[in-house]
């Protein structure tokens, strides 16, 4: 009997070693079949048994599609392999800075790190970050999975470094859209009245002056929806960290601000850094920057003037997170951008800015640009979270969370993550016929995503030397304008010196063919007259407003 | 009155000739085994660290003890005061000039004995009352998730919540659930859920002195690099029988 009994726990251990039933059930749909999925698995399970009961621990933001990760994905992949994870969900800020530490300090506080690219320029100068390239090659090859095809990532560009090594891989994408209230923008009785003040359509905004209109519309001249006070624009001004992102990610780049080029402006970028062959040589006018250059001026002195005067007035005083949450309320008519990260949260039937079935009232499209702004240059911002392996993590705990960030990005998985979080990375989940069937319930996303518009919205890039270190200055200085009220265009000169001083300091302590290294400072007039950026004052700031239809341009992201 | 006034004068000057005597005041609070008061004085690892960081940096240092709310309104409101080691958090972040990170704290869940729940992920305690701890930031952070959270006073209260039915599970960080285990015969289960780490950090007032913090910070850099506080923490993981998986 005992040995009868021995043999049925051995046959129930065997069937259930291959029993894929829980993942297979988990991550429906796939852009694999069921059998390749299986296929996938079974690897991930072989590769895996050098590190059983090992515990690792990675660090993300906290986004929707990070929770599944950290709550869904990490139990399974602990089931499928016996490596635990402790995946942690934390502010964007503290991810930055806990992977500065121990970059700089050599301390292996995570054994993998969800890191923006817009880290890019830092990572390939610091020769701490892993070469993903090298390690598929090389020590990580054993546990590299077969089916990962990388050409199919999207985004991979943007972790790439200057010498074509992977350094990160992509895991979760999104962009920053104009968002507007599509329901509003139809009612006639608006159409009519807006044409009457302004003398064209009422439509979706192409540049900046009729994005101000629309904002002066909703705020001053239509004031209450359905008997509910409503506001023209949305954004946040409190002097805390996000204020920088939403500076950095793409005030200045729509404004025109930088050069001609993709997938950032070239020899200046959108931070208004001027960069001579891969060496950064300063951000104020007097070195050939344009973070204190008229267009600059003209950008913050307008996220200054919009906030104060279209905005909720309690948004001045609001962060990123805080203000994230208002346009779902359904008193905001428009948002110049808009995090596309967070159109799952806009999606819910119950929300006032969805219809009785669940549709969306609103919609996404290509956000205006300023006055500045020539085409060749980026159209706005994406963020791609991405693995990221320091070199200071022992061999074998690389090896294990290399394992895990493959398993949240592989096929078998990758759809069903894509379809819950909506921060899609491979073209084969964005063209597949499921992503593609959400088309009419996701406002524009999908078609955003299905078109080549996808690579002019862009990370920040290579002129950027050390993001952590700079991306501080951004929200200490422009938090002075918006939380405080004090003059833009002093500001602006105290932020480009500061910037400039920031890179030598870099340029001290971390020497390499592409570090930063100042050039002398020369007469502003000089640098302005020279072709590309920094570029002279405009003799009009505000050319007559422009609209479209959405219906033409949504074309425009027609595959 | 004219003798009040006169012991008010000469206590108001003392303390200024004091401040003037250190670089910069530190001021903490009872958090064992972080910082603990005994037979032999102030003791504990951020002792232990400002111990280095004094010796490292040759700066005058002064300690207080003081209440944590205290410690953070003081150097919150005056220059060259500082409160450590307190969670570097972005909400934090624009108030102080930060010297960081002094060391990582790692945070679980803990539970009864008996009837202890199978906690995997994030979402499993959103089925759970967690007692936390008014400053510790764990609180905060759990409630951002809609996770219900009670505060207590400190954190042994906390864990005597617990054991006294009164939350579902306890969130404390690894070293401080052990000392409370080591010092107190509570009924919690050792098994833990982690879920979540914290870069403690000395923060300083914005107006005090640069070149003091940037020395500090430098000194603190240099400390942790040749892996003399590694050698502190490691003294306390065996101490208290806890990894910090560092």
């Amino acid at each position: 009997m005992r040995i009868i009994l021995l043999f049925l726990c051995c046959f129930i251990n065997a069937s259930w070693a291959e029993d894929y039933s829980p993942w297979l059930k988990e991550f429906r749909p796939s852009s694999l079949s069921q059998q390749q999925q299986i296929e996938e698995l079974a690897w991930f399970k072989q590769a895996a048994k050098p590190f059983q009961g090992i515990t690792i621990r990675a660090i993300s933001e906290r986004i929707n599609t990070h929770w599944y990760e950290a709550t869904v994905i990490a139990p399974l992949f602990y089931q499928l392999t016996g490596i635990k994870v402790i995946h942690e969900l934390s502010s964007e800020d503290d991810v930055v800075k806990k992977l500065q530490s121990q970059m700089d300090l050599g301390i292996n506080y995570y054994d993998i790190y969800v890191s923006d690219s817009d880290l890019i320029g830092g990572h390939f100068r610091s020769n701490k970050v892993l070469s993903l390239s090298e390690f598929m090659r090389e020590q990580g090859k054993q546990v590299t999975l077969p089916s990962l095809d990388v050409n199919d990532f999207i985004g991979l560009a943007f972790t790439t470094s200057p010498y074509n090594e992977i350094l990160q891989l992509p895991d979760q994408q999104f962009a920053n859209l104009y968002w507007y209230r599509q329901d509003w923008f139809a009612r006639p009785e608006l159409q009519q009245q807006f044409k009457a003040i302004y003398g064209y359509p009422l439509a979706v905004p192409v540049n900046w002056s009729a994005y101000e209109d629309i904002a002066e519309f909703f705020s001053k001249h239509v004031k209450q929806i359905d008997g509910h006070k409503v506001y023209g624009h949305m954004d946040y001004g409190k002097r805390d960290p996000s204020l920088g992102w939403r500076i950095s990610d793409a005030w200045l780049s729509m404004a025109g601000m930088g050069d001609v080029g993709l997938p950032n402006g070239l020899p200046v970028d959108e931070w208004g850094i001027r960069r001579h062959g891969c060496r950064p040589v300063g951000a104020s006018v007097k070195r050939g920057g344009a973070l204190d250059s008229p267009a600059a001026i003209y950008a913050i002195q307008k996220y200054v003037d919009w906030l104060v005067r279209y905005a909720p007035p309690e948004a001045q005083k609001m962060t990123f997170s805080e203000a994230g949450a208002e346009i779902a309320k359904g008193h905001i008519a428009q948002q110049i951008f808009w995090y596309t990260a967070f159109t799952a949260d806009l999606s819910h039937p119950d929300l006032s800015i969805t219809d009785d079935n669940g549709k969306p009232l609103w919609r996404v499209a290509p956000s205006p640009r300023g006055a500045y702004w020539q085409p060749g240059m980026k159209s706005g911002y994406q963020d791609v979270g991405a693995w990221t392996l320091l070199k200071s993590t022992p061999l074998k705990r690389q090896q294990a969370a290399w394992l895990y960030a493959q398993f949240n990005v592989a096929k078998t998985v990758s759809l069903r993550k894509t379809m819950v979080g909506l921060t899609p990375i491979r073209e084969s989940d964005i063209m597949s016929p499921e992503f593609t069937q959400r088309s009419e319930e996701l406002g524009g996303l999908v078609e955003f995503y299905q078109s080549n518009a996808r690579n002019e919205w862009t990370p920040t890039g290579l002129n950027v030397p050390n993001y952590p270190a700079l991306s501080a200055l951004w929200w200490q200085y422009i938090g002075r304008a918006s939380d405080q009220k004090e003059d833009v265009s002093k500001i602006m000169q105290e932020l480009a010196k500061s910037m400039d001083a920031a890179l030598a300091k870099i340029s001290h302590e971390t020497r390499g063919a592409c570090s930063p290294k100042l050039i002398s400072s020369q007469d502003e007039a000089l640098w302005l007259a020279h072709p590309g950026s920094p570029k002279p004052k405009l003799e009009n700031e505000k050319p007559p407003g422009k609209t479209l239809a959405y219906s033409e341009l949504i074309k425009q992201w027609q595959p | 009155m004219a003798t009040l006034v006169k012991l008010l004068v000469t206590s108001l000057l003392l303390s200024s000739q004091m401040l003037k005597a250190s670089d910069l005041v530190f001021n903490t609070y009872i958090d064992p085994p972080y910082v603990s008061q005994g037979d032999e004085g102030v003791t504990g690892i951020s002792i232990d660290i400002l111990k280095l960081l004094r010796q490292h940096s040759q700066l005058n240092i002064e300690l207080h003890l003081l209440p944590l709310k205290r410690a953070y309104a003081v150097a919150l409101d005056s220059a060259n005061q500082c409160v450590f080691a307190i969670e570097r958090t972005q909400s934090r972040e624009s108030s102080f000039i930060w010297i960081s990170p002094m060391f990582i704290s790692r945070y679980a869940i803990y539970q009864r004995k008996l009837h202890a729940k199978h906690l995997a992920s994030l979402d499993d305690l959103t089925k759970l009352r967690i007692g936390s701890y008014s400053g510790s930031g764990v609180g905060e952070y759990l409630t951002s998730f809609s996770i219900t959270v009670d505060l207590a006073k400190t954190n042994l209260n906390s864990a005597k919540k617990l054991t006294r039915h009164r939350t579902g599970a306890w969130a404390s960080d690894i070293l401080s659930a052990a000392y409370i285990a080591q010092q107190f015969d509570l009924d919690i289960s050792p098994k833990k859920y982690h879920f979540y780490s914290a870069l403690r950090a000395i923060a300083c007032n914005k107006n005090s002195d640069l070149g003091v913090l940037d020395k500090l910070q430098k000194s603190l850099n240099q400390l942790q690099k040749s892996g003399q506080i590694g050698q502190v923490l490691s003294k306390y993981e065996q101490q208290y029988q806890v990894d910090l998986g560092l």
